[in-house]
């Protein structure tokens, strides 16, 4: 081993800065390189005087290119924007062609429905004509998509890709209820004719084209699943029947049917799209029928709401389920528990041996798309019927 | 004005060095002079001509002794160098006022900024910059004579690149000579040093086999492993001295690690170990080996510079 200690003899500055610059012939470089191999303290002298080289120099000596400069490059390369424009639109009109495929696919969807709806659908096609308060909304369609054409209400992306939408709700709400704003008792009390300015919701509600016969059919399928609201007494019927008209008279067209305390309403957003007397004659659903102005968690419109003294629960077209144990003010996503996904929420009153109504305990339902039922009484537990 | 553009140097000045007569044409020495702009440091044509005399025959106009440069290969060394640079340190050099105005002007400031910089503390970087300003100004003399150290830039670098060199072989020399004083009443007497033990046999050969092995390597090799390991360099560190990328660096630092140990395993396998046993010995605990990398990796043969690190 080298005992030799620290050398004696190094190279001068000029050398040490002419080799940190590259302004020496190759055969000097070997040498000053075979040096700093050796030497640690002209390593140190080199290494520092590049670090305050490095420090000095992008200040000193690298101009930033001016405005005019950085001007004549975007002049320069202007047609470099159209590639961004380019990728842009290219993604818009393909969501654009899926949204539209789906929607064209959605009557498709709604050929596998049960027997039960298409009985339904039967009996709305028998159905008298809509009250002369409808008269001027769109007719209703005979065979309606199950899953509306969305004018305003919620994302076009999101109904694009309806399985996404679970995820940016608890992306949007993160897992806790959201804040919504407490439709007033007058909003939900407009009239279907009544001009919506200021309520974009029931605006919208007034563009859905499908409405009348979607709410219609649901209304009827309603009826058909509830077996045990067949059980209505003649008589309560009667009383209900009286009382809703007077009360449709007084509150300018909006279908009422007034029951017995305590009050449940399940509403539908298609304003005064019911037949009260069938609704009534039925006896499946004993509500009140309003538009409703309110917007859910996932952004969207209720397609159905079921109300039981201060809880809601409402249902959007893209089958979310939510509760709100204030009226409406907050809300909070109700987990699945039920298969396929659920077209309706519905109110199902107790009923007693007899088969006449009993309101100690009502019980809310959730039909699904193939029209099976899950009953709950708090809204959050729900158990197959 | 000693002599007209045009004139030969070889006519006229007769300074050559070590008896040489140096043979710069005339119109090449008029078109250094117009590039350089001479006149504005206030350097007589003579002056000017000197200078050049003395840079190019100090280093035969960068050829090999005693060959004699054409006008072309004169005018490819001449500019080659910071010609503008080294003029006005030579003129600094011989006393020329305004040339000296001239560098204060420029270099004062980056001076002053270099030192705190090197330092790392604006007082001390401000004493430095002071000692170095009064040594390129030539106030320090030897044997009676002024002696001003811009006299050994020579041109190939920026003469801004040669102060900040400067300063730092000044800062590093200081720091070297002093950082191991310290107060007599924190001084601990060194145990007395412990008689190695004999290190087993093994571990000899494994010795021996790594010093073969880095005196094999070749010579950026080595300066990558000192930069790298020794001196605890960065990546962009040494990628800056030696104005390569940092990946280059570091591709070819693991080829040298590679090639170190291949080597390392030869010499121990041609000691008469088997592969088994090689790879084996080379886990060995580099603590148990009786050797100092630094020692081997900084061991020289040459002595190849001749400016004393003390001064």
């Amino acid at each position: 081993m080298n005992s030799k200690p620290q050398l004696d003899h190094h190279p001068d500055a000029e050398s040490l800065n002419a080799f940190a610059e590259q302004a020496l012939a190759v055969q000097e470089r070997g040498k000053i390189l075979a040096h700093l191999a050796e030497c640690s303290r002209c390593r140190q002298v080199v290494y520092l005087a590049q670090e305050t080289a490095a420090e000095m120099e992008p200040a000193a000596t690298a101009p930033a290119p001016g405005p005019a400069g950085r001007r004549k490059f975007w002049l320069r390369n202007w047609w470099l924007v159209w590639a961004p424009v380019g990728a842009l639109a290219a993604i818009v009109s393909l969501a654009y062609v899926v949204h539209l495929w789906r929607v064209e696919m959605a009557p498709e969807l709604a050929k596998v429905v049960p027997q039960a709806v298409a009985q339904n659908e039967e009996i709305s096609a028998k159905s008298p004509a809509p009250p002369t308060e409808m008269q001027s909304a769109p007719p209703p369609v005979a065979v309606a998509p199950s899953i509306p054409a969305p004018k305003s209400p919620g994302p076009h992306l999101a109904s694009a890709f309806p399985e996404l939408l679970p995820l940016s709700n608890a992306v949007a709400s993160g897992g806790e209820t959201r804040k919504m704003s407490n439709p007033r008792p007058d909003e939900a009390a407009l009239p279907p004719g009544a001009p919506a300015a200021g309520y974009p919701a029931l605006s919208a509600a007034a563009e859905y084209k499908a409405g009348p016969a979607t709410a219609m059919r649901e209304v009827e399928q309603e009826r058909a699943a509830g077996s045990q609201s067949r059980a209505f007494s003649a008589q309560s019927t009667a009383k209900a029947k009286t009382k809703e008209q007077a009360q449709r008279e007084t509150s300018g067209g909006m279908l009422t049917a007034a029951a017995p305390a305590p009050t449940f309403t399940a509403a539908s957003p298609p304003p005064g799209s019911l037949d009260a007397d069938k609704l009534n004659g039925a006896g499946g659903v004993f509500a009140v029928y309003k538009a409703n102005p309110t917007e859910l968690p996932s952004g969207l419109a209720p397609v159905s709401t079921a109300t039981v003294s201060h809880l809601v629960l409402a249902v959007d077209r893209l089958g979310s389920v939510y509760l709100s144990e204030d009226s409406g003010s907050t809300w909070a996503s109700v987990a699945k528990q039920w298969m396929g996904r659920a077209a309706s929420v519905r109110l199902q009153p107790a009923v007693n041996t007899n088969g006449e109504e009993a309101y100690s305990a009502p019980s809310f339902e959730i039909v699904n798309d193939v029209g099976l039922v899950w009953v709950s009484t708090d809204g959050r537990t729900w158990k197959a019927k | 004005m000693g002599i007209t553009p045009t004139q030969s140097v070889e006519d006229t000045s007769g300074a050559g060095t070590e008896g040489r007569k140096a043979v710069i044409n005339g119109a090449l020495l008029d078109e250094l002079w117009r590039e350089c702009n001479g006149a504005s440091l206030g350097l007589q044509w003579g002056e000017f001509n000197e200078i050049l005399l003395g840079v190019g025959a100090s280093q035969n106009f960068g050829l090999a002794e005693g060959k004699s440069a054409s006008r072309q290969q004169q005018g490819a060394y001449f500019r080659g160098l910071k010609l503008g640079d080294l003029v006005l340190a030579r003129a600094c050099a011989a006393g020329n006022e305004r040339a000296w105005e001239c560098f204060i002007a420029t270099y004062r400031e980056p001076l002053v900024r270099a030192a705190i910089a090197i330092a790392g503390s604006e007082t001390l970087g401000r004493d430095l910059a002071d000692q170095i300003y009064a040594e390129v100004y030539g106030m320090t003399t030897r044997d009676g004579e002024r002696r001003c150290p811009l006299q050994s830039y020579r041109g190939r670098g920026s003469l801004i690149g040669w102060l900040r060199t400067t300063l730092a072989q000044r800062h590093v020399d200081h720091y070297r000579g002093s950082h191991r004083e310290q107060p007599l009443e924190e001084y601990e007497a060194p145990a007395p040093a412990i008689e190695p033990e004999k290190p087993a046999s093994e571990l000899t050969v494994l010795q021996k086999a790594l010093e073969a092995a880095l005196e094999l390597c070749e010579t950026e090799d080595r300066f990558l492993l000192a930069s790298y390991y020794l001196d605890e360099r960065t990546l962009l560190q040494i990628a800056q001295v030696l104005h390569v990328h940092e990946a280059t660096i570091s591709r070819k630092l693991k080829r040298v690690c590679q090639e170190l140990r291949k080597q390392i395993l030869k010499n121990l396998q041609s000691s008469g170990m088997s592969r088994r046993a090689a790879e084996e010995a080379l886990g060995a605990d580099p603590r148990d080996l009786d050797m100092d990398l630094r020692k081997l990796l900084q061991y020289s043969q040459s002595d190849a510079f001749q400016e004393k690190a003390g001064r």
